[in-house]
């Protein structure tokens, strides 16, 4: 027997402690009732006998109202949570299965190098990984990744979530990350290494706050609990590797959680790119039957800044609407009318007179020209006149590839496509309608901040002049009214700059505002390749600004 | 939990389960040993000495104990205690054994006190029920039929064998007898005679009363003149006598002496006394040995019961007290008809009287068939047996109305 298995054999008893204990008395009792039942005269041991499902049911009955009693008032409830072991074979995640984040598995792998090869780092002196801190937007496979790396190490892995360490009464979360650490190194005696994922690390990871009303207290505990476990990993010959998530920001969380010996390493995980998400489509289609003519790289701009999570819900909300409509392939319609239910809500046609759903046609066709011809970064993929929550229609546009910054052109003509809307139904009716409000508060926002943040203004003032002027944290504005006027002024001045030149593109290119109206008005609804095909009937490409 | 646990926890649960039932299904006391396990029980765990016999379906259990009554001639409270081990002993044994029992008898005699007994006589089914609680104690202890009294048999044969002590030695006491016993005492030389007792046979024929018929051979030397008889009654020669015993008498309680051979006129002439023995009806079921004479049934069983349970009824309700006083009952069964008589005497003069008594009478039979679910009789007949009483006969179809007050006393009573 090597010395493994049988640090394993003895992990196992103490790992099973009370259930050889309770196994061990069970039997013992059991013996002693068969002992004490044979011993019986036949009489007395036939109503035994008789009378034992009606005591074991009445027993069960009794344990069970203590039970509910217990929980109730003394352990607040029934809200213990279940730690989640399993082992790393069983976890089941493969690292093939970890797609559209490249970069953070290229990062992660070498975490999964460091576990296997942790004897050979400690020969040459060198330290051991003790936390591994994810962060990233939500639904971008953090889990996935942490349940990768404990299969490709071949380690346990125990879960659970932050907010399950917190609890009403204080004490209880430091009692659990006790227990969950205990188990941690239980299973690290005996497999060499374990992993425990936390996720939503920043329930219990946020800086700690210190009030004399004693709020937060618990908080602190847990946290605190969690610092000394990890902490004292160190005096341990095997690992246990802490994996932290969260899509908080990294300035949330507390700084002793993320000195080094801590969550010494972080793991950025961001969406996917252009070519992960490709992949990611590419990954969950093949989970549902589809349209092999589908264009999954059309698919993956459309799907600009989704993360994995939302690219499957995509799919599997498509194959609901295609077996809605008795169809036995998700086909690429399915999958546009999933991303639009989910970005933008159920169709829900309204009840519109005529001459409004000409107005909101009119609306929808000047953002649709506006974008198609002024827009230097955004496609439009489809306009519609069939309301959606509040909104009447909608152009739904995305930028063409990620974008991580916006520059000043790129502003301009999200201002102008917000106007756009306006500008049309002006020009169509002589006047304009309530569908604006929203369009406009987008535009002043825009252009506020050009002015006021980002130093965009014609007559050059720099600087973010919001960090001055009046809030509730700092009650006095250090901007002077003609400064306040000024800046105001620009912002008119802009939005005016952009209403002209929007005004102009469009009394230009009514004809085609005319013709897309006439389309919306026959069809509801136009996807790209019809809009893309009315365009080139006169002429346009996209971002054929007029010089 | 896994399979694999599942398989496990199976097959440890398993054995223990096939043990469990194993040994359910074993009785405590096999049918073929219930006497013996009865006479062991009591003598390991109470060091008492007993005898036991089945006769059909009822366990006859007999303990002798030195002084049973007390000089009260009451019931001595260690003797007491005795019979209460002996009588857990037969339930424990009637409960878990497979023979199938209804009755129990147990004996208690005292040893110095001749014909001093205590009968316990129980349903088993009455046992389990208790036990069940199914039945209250108190219930239970009305259903027991106890018999705290003297054996009239028992004490009639320690006086039959005194007499023909006191004749064989000549005692004065028998100096005014002698004539009954012909013809030795006729014919015999004086201090010649020796009777010799060669059997026995006896029968309770009322409480108090006991007949005995007594085989005996007989010696004497004639006088002179008698020679002739010796042809007759030669040396040696059998006789037969019955004896009638009345225990109420006591302390002289031979009521009556009939011999075999008596003179008439000019003849010796015989009687047949096995004839006239035999037809007496034996009321009595604890033979000389202590053990049950017969096996017992429901029927007899619940005429006695409900006899008892009159005498109860009448001493414990408060009401019926202070106005009536059961001077006697007696329970009989006679083809399927269960024969009540009884005497009740009321210190108020009213013309309700025989309805309350009647009426309460039949309310407890009803009940007591009714708990027993006893079905197997036609009807019941209620003696008054007081001069001019009144006598009710109602079937059983008619008892269960009136249990159910579906049919009024004045309905059934006589005018």
């Amino acid at each position: 027997m090597d010395i493994l298995t049988l640090r394993r054999f003895k992990m196992y008893l103490m790992m099973h402690k009370i259930k050889f204990i309770i196994t061990f008395v069970v039997t013992a009792l059991l013996i002693l009732a068969v002992w004490g039942l044979s011993s019986l005269e036949s009489f007395y041991r036939h109503l035994t006998l008789a009378q034992m499902p009606i005591t074991l049911l009445l027993s069960g009955v009794h344990a069970g109202i203590f039970v509910f009693m217990y929980m109730i008032f003394l352990r607040g409830g029934f809200t213990r949570i279940k730690q989640t072991t399993i082992k790393g074979q069983k976890v089941n995640v493969h690292w093939n299965d970890v797609i559209g984040i490249d970069e953070a598995k290229e990062e992660a792998w070498e975490v999964v190098q460091l576990i296997k090869d942790r004897t050979r780092l400690l020969k040459i002196g060198g330290r051991i990984l003790r936390g591994l801190l994810m962060v990233g937007p939500p639904g971008c496979g953090k889990t996935y990744l942490a349940k990768a790396i404990a299969t490709e190490a071949g380690i346990p892995f125990i879960s659970m979530s932050g907010s399950e360490f917190t609890e009403i009464f204080v004490g209880v979360g430091a009692s659990r990350v006790r227990k969950l650490f205990k188990r941690a190194r239980d299973l690290a005696y005996g497999y060499g290494a374990s992993i425990v994922f936390i996720d939503e690390l920043d329930a219990i990871g946020r800086a700690r706050s210190f009030s004399f009303m004693g709020g937060g207290q618990e908080t602190n505990s847990t946290q605190n609990q969690l610092l000394v476990e990890m902490d004292g990993l160190k005096d341990k010959d095997f690992d246990v590797i802490v994996i932290g998530a969260t899509n908080a920001a990294e300035g949330i969380l507390d700084q002793a959680l993320l000195r080094p010996g801590r969550f010494d390493r972080k793991i950025y995980i961001d969406r996917p790119s252009l070519e992960g998400r490709e992949k990611v489509f590419e990954y969950y289609i093949k989970k549902v039957k589809y349209d092999k003519n589908i264009d999954l790289g059309r698919l993956a701009r459309k799907a600009v800044y989704k993360s994995p999570a939302e690219i499957d819900n995509i799919i599997k909300e498509a194959a609901l609407i295609a077996t809605r409509n008795k169809r036995d392939t998700v086909s690429y319609v399915d999958l546009s009318e999933a991303m639009e239910r989910i970005d933008m809500g159920m169709k829900h046609k309204k009840q519109m007179t005529k001459e409004e759903r000409k107005m909101v046609a009119f609306h929808e066709a000047g953002h649709l020209v506006t974008t198609y011809i002024l827009h230097p970064t955004d496609d439009v993929f489809k306009a519609s006149i069939i309301s959606r929550k509040e909104s009447l229609g909608a152009v739904y546009r995305q930028p063409r590839e990620e974008l991580y910054t916006r520059n000043k052109e790129a502003l301009l003509a999200d201002i102008k496509v917000s106007l756009g809307g306006y500008v049309a139904e002006k020009i169509h009716t002589g006047t304009t309608s309530s569908g604006v409000a929203d369009d406009f508060k987008k535009a002043m926002g825009t252009a506020s901040s050009m002015v006021w943040k980002l130093g965009m203004s014609d007559a050059g003032y720099i600087g973010d002049y919001t960090t001055l002027a009046g809030s509730a944290q700092q009650p006095t504005s250090f901007l002077s009214q003609a400064l306040t006027e000024k800046l105001n002024s620009e912002t008119d001045k802009i939005l005016k700059k952009c209403l002209k030149e929007v005004d102009d593109l469009l009394k230009k290119e009514w004809q085609i505002v005319e013709r897309f109206v006439k389309e919306l008005l026959e069809k509801e609804e136009l996807e790209y390749d019809e809009i893309e095909e009315i365009f080139k009937e006169y002429g346009k490409t996209h971002f054929s600004k007029p010089a | 939990m896994n399979t694999r646990r599942l398989i496990l926890l199976f097959a440890f649960l398993l054995p223990v389960s096939i043990s469990s039932c194993d040994n359910a299904a074993k009785v405590t006391y096999s049918k073929e040993k219930v006497e013996q396990s009865v006479i062991e029980l009591c003598k390991k765990e109470y060091k008492l000495d007993v005898e036991a016999e089945i006769k059909g379906s009822t366990l006859g259990v007999y303990i002798p104990i030195e002084g049973l009554v007390d000089a009260e001639l009451k019931l001595d409270q260690s003797a007491g205690e005795k019979i209460e081990d002996v009588a857990l002993s037969i339930h424990r044994v009637t409960m878990s054994t497979d023979k199938p029992l209804k009755f129990y008898v147990l004996t208690a005699r005292d040893t110095k006190t001749m014909g001093a007994e205590f009968v316990l006589t129980g349903f088993v089914y009455d046992v389990v029920r208790v036990r069940l609680l199914d039945i209250s104690r108190g219930e239970y202890h009305k259903r027991i039929l106890r018999d705290f009294r003297f054996n009239p048999i028992m004490a009639g044969q320690s006086k039959i064998e005194e007499l023909f002590n006191a004749l064989n030695e000549d005692s004065p006491l028998a100096q005014n007898i002698k004539p009954i016993f012909y013809p030795i005492y006729t014919i015999g030389e004086k201090g010649s005679q020796k009777i010799e007792i060669v059997g026995i046979d006896s029968k309770e024929i009322s409480a108090q009363e006991s007949l005995f018929y007594v085989k005996t051979k007989e010696h004497y030397a004639p006088l002179p003149g008698f020679d002739v008889y010796k042809a007759l009654f030669p040396q040696g020669f059998d006789n037969e006598y019955l004896i009638l015993i009345n225990i109420a008498m006591f302390p002289d309680p031979v009521k009556e002496i009939v011999s075999k051979y008596f003179y008439s006129g000019t003849e010796i002439r015989q009687r047949d006394l096995k004839k006239t023995f035999d037809q007496y009806n034996d009321i009595g079921y604890i033979g000389i040995d202590g053990l049950p004479k017969r096996d017992l049934d429901e029927r007899w069983f619940l005429s006695q019961q409900i006899a008892r349970r009159i005498k109860m009824v009448f001493a414990e309700d408060k009401r019926l007290k202070e106005r009536f006083t059961v001077q006697a009952s007696d329970g009989a069964i006679d083809n399927k008809i269960f024969r009540l008589s009884f005497s009740v005497a009321s210190n108020e003069l009213s013309d309700k009287n025989d309805e309350i008594i009647f009426s309460e009478i039949l309310k407890l039979a009803g009940w007591v068939f009714h708990r027993y679910s006893f079905e197997d009789f036609e009807g019941i007949e209620l003696i008054d047996t007081r001069p001019g009483g009144k006598k009710v006969f109602l079937s059983k179809h008619d008892l269960e109305r009136f249990r159910r007050n579906k049919l009024k006393i004045s309905a059934i009573l006589p005018e």
